[in-house]
């Protein structure tokens, strides 16, 4: 899996962003300031209300494989911003940045993705 | 049998739809979703008042519901939990807004008005709004269901329409909130609101088409004197649409017993702690 650190600055200035992917339930506390990014293959989009969430399937070092939970904004503001149901297909290979629950578990909340075929997907500074 | 809410007018004495403002189209609110301004925050951080979707009103202004000191103290209560991510919204276990919260509501709301009633439909939570303008009165007092939307009934002056509501659920069972921030009233809550459309100018130099909702929020059991909040909705482009919410479909988030969000995954394990 790979990791890389944005700067604080660019952090800092998502949080205004993500401000609706979080309305549902509170994630005050939750979630790390700083973003990380992981590369992997999307099992399923899950396109559905109250929020949007992109699983992916990364490989670890030792070759196990581990399930990430990453939450996106709801449908209905994703369908406005120009997303649907296809913006991410099951084995898409994806670089993925989020910023990890605080309990380190694979999920978190999505900043941006970049796709093989050099689609960017949200921000990805 | 009284099994209709008594009429005062005949529908000689309604509007034409023609004589009726022309609120049709999508609207989406500027600004805050909280109606205290002063208490907004960003994950638990003081918002920045010049940050997008900022507070409309006066930088970093508390609007000050003026609560007695019983209900501030509540108020001062769920700030706190607010602050550590521990406030139960009910809006987490998919409990649609009510009245006034519609108005806090995050995505487009239309306006469909009708001789004898107006709608207001909002996207987020699927919630529908009525407002009898028909002549009709409200129930009387001992005979009223408070629930999340409580009783509309209103009447048009000029373009605004004003409506009073009443039979308001409140905090009584502890599901109905006016904000993020868990603000509250109590079930005796009544409101007079007030819709006009307006005309702003934009950065751009044009005007742009404005909804001005002004709510005055009276309630005998928790504030001292009447408190005037206001919400601002603009109409977005043509052809922009109002898409299907249904929270239920996949909330992967609960509230647990002390008040924490918990993340599912599929097999309902807790992802977050």
């Amino acid at each position: 899996m790979k990791k890389s650190y944005l700067n604080l600055i660019t952090a800092l200035c998502l949080l205004a962003f993500q401000q609706t992917a979080t309305a549902h339930h509170s994630t005050v506390g939750q979630i790390e300031e700083t973003s990380i990014e992981i590369e992997g293959v999307v099992k399923e989009f899950q396109f559905k209300n109250p929020h949007s969430w992109i699983q992916v399937m990364v490989t670890n070092d030792d070759g196990s494989e581990t399930e990430w939970s990453v939450e996106w904004l709801i449908p209905n503001i994703l369908m406005r911003q120009g997303y649907n149901p296809a913006t991410f297909r099951p084995g898409d290979q994806v670089r993925v940045k989020l910023r990890q629950h605080v309990s380190g578990s694979p999920m978190g909340e999505f900043d941006g993705a970049l796709k093989a075929d050099g689609k960017i997907v949200g921000r990805w500074e | 049998m009284a099994c209709l809410a008594p009429t005062g007018a005949s529908a000689a004495d309604l509007p034409a739809f023609s004589e009726l403002p022309d609120w049709s189209g999508t609207w989406s609110r500027r600004g805050d979703t909280v109606f205290d301004h002063g208490t907004w925050t960003l994950n638990g951080v003081p918002a920045d008042p010049n940050s997008p979707g900022a507070s409309v009103s006066a930088p970093g202004t508390r609007a000050n519901p003026p609560y007695n000191a019983e209900w501030e103290a509540i108020y001062q209560e769920h700030l706190a939990l607010r602050d550590a991510g521990l406030f139960p919204d009910p809006l987490t276990r998919c409990i649609s807004h009510g009245f006034p919260r519609i108005f806090n509501a995050l995505a487009p709301v239309e306006f469909v008005v009708r001789p004898e009633q107006t709608w207001i439909l909002a996207e987020h939570t699927r919630a529908t709004m009525r407002i009898y303008t028909d002549g009709s009165e409200h129930p009387p007092v001992e005979e009223r269901w408070h629930n999340f939307y409580g009783h509309s009934v209103g009447h048009w002056e000029d373009d605004t329409l004003v409506f009073t509501t009443v039979a308001l659920k409140g905090w009584r069972d502890h599901d109905s909130v006016l904000d993020r921030s868990g603000l509250v009233l109590s079930d005796q809550a009544h409101a007079t609101t007030r819709i006009r459309r307006t005309l702003e100018p934009n950065s751009n130099g044009t005007m742009e088409d404005l909804l001005l909702v002004e709510i005055t929020l009276e309630d005998p059991v928790a504030l001292t004197a009447p408190w005037v909040v206001e919400k601002r909705f603009y109409r977005e482009p043509s052809g922009t649409r109002i898409f299907d919410y249904e929270c239920n479909e996949y909330n992967r988030a609960i509230v647990d017993e002390n008040g924490r969000s918990l993340i599912l995954d599929e097999e309902g394990k807790v992802l977050n702690y």
